[in-house]
């Protein structure tokens, strides 16, 4: 009799807990090389030797001064669970991004580097 | 005699799990883009801090356009949660009589982090503004028609 009570309390836990789990990972990937922005000089550098190094950039943007190239990456890590009553699901989108600025004579101004694409994770809404 | 009473019980149990899975469903959900954003207030001086001190600090941003005759910086993190419960049949009656009994209600909530920095042509920092949206917690705020 007991066996039969821990066959059916089995049953009614896998029937409770019956569902799936999904990871998943996506990547928007555009490979440039951070470690090459030592080889650029604001004052100096020109928006084509900025390309040649990097290759054509995400985005450009007209600026009141100039333009900026963006260059960008994305990681996507997304997890579902389905239980039998419930679902979960969450997605985590981070970038890698790089932007240049030049003025109206295409030389480079400024630059800023963002890393983040490493910092999306996997995990349940909460 | 109890103890078969019990045992069909819990048989109905699990006959009643099998039919009514995905009768009633509840999902949460949860989208998350962009690292959280920091607002160092008293290092962004307007007038006074250049487009390459906010860089160095921030990082790059995550849009860039331009505003009139001033460039626009934004910082951004989006999160957008969802809600939703559903009750219906989970054996489609459509098929059979051409009907199906189907509820459902959800809610969707999206909150944004969002700094943003406007430069002159000079390229120094003409006005800026933050907003943590961050700040009010989801499940607090859910019912709340203020926030």
């Amino acid at each position: 009799m007991r066996s039969t009570f821990r066959v059916l309390a089995v049953l009614l836990v896998a029937t409770l807990l019956s569902g799936c789990v999904v990871i998943g990972k996506n990547k928007q990937f555009q490979p440039f090389d951070s470690t090459k922005l030592d080889s650029l000089v604001p004052g100096q550098t020109k928006a084509a030797e900025v390309t040649e190094i990097f290759g054509a950039p995400s985005e450009v943007v007209e600026l009141s001064n100039g333009n900026a190239y963006i260059y960008k990456r994305t990681v996507t890590k997304g997890t579902v669970c389905w239980l039998v009553l419930l679902t979960f699901g969450n997605a985590d989108k981070q970038h890698d991004q790089l932007v240049f600025f030049f003025d109206r004579s295409d030389t480079l101004t400024h630059y800023g580097l963002s890393l983040d694409a490493d910092k999306a994770k996997y995990g349940f809404p909460g | 005699m109890d103890s078969r009473v019990s045992i069909l019980t819990a048989f109905s149990l699990i006959v009643a799990g099998f039919l009514l899975s995905g009768c009633i469903t509840y999902q949460l959900s949860r989208y998350v883009e962009g690292d959280k954003v920091v607002f160092p207030n008293d290092q962004l001086v307007v007038g006074k801090t250049t487009l390459g001190e906010a860089l160095s600090l921030l990082g790059a941003p995550d849009r860039v356009s331009k505003a009139g005759l001033e460039d626009l910086l934004v910082y951004e993190r989006a999160l957008l949660y969802r809600n939703r419960i559903k009750v219906g049949l989970p054996i489609p009656l459509s098929s059979v009589i051409r009907t199906s009994l189907d509820a459902s209600a959800y809610g969707t909530l999206v909150r944004y982090d969002y700094l943003a920095l406007f430069f002159n042509s000079e390229r120094i920092l003409s006005h800026k503004t933050f907003q943590q949206g961050s700040s009010h917690p989801y499940f607090k705020t859910l019912f709340s028609s203020n926030r």
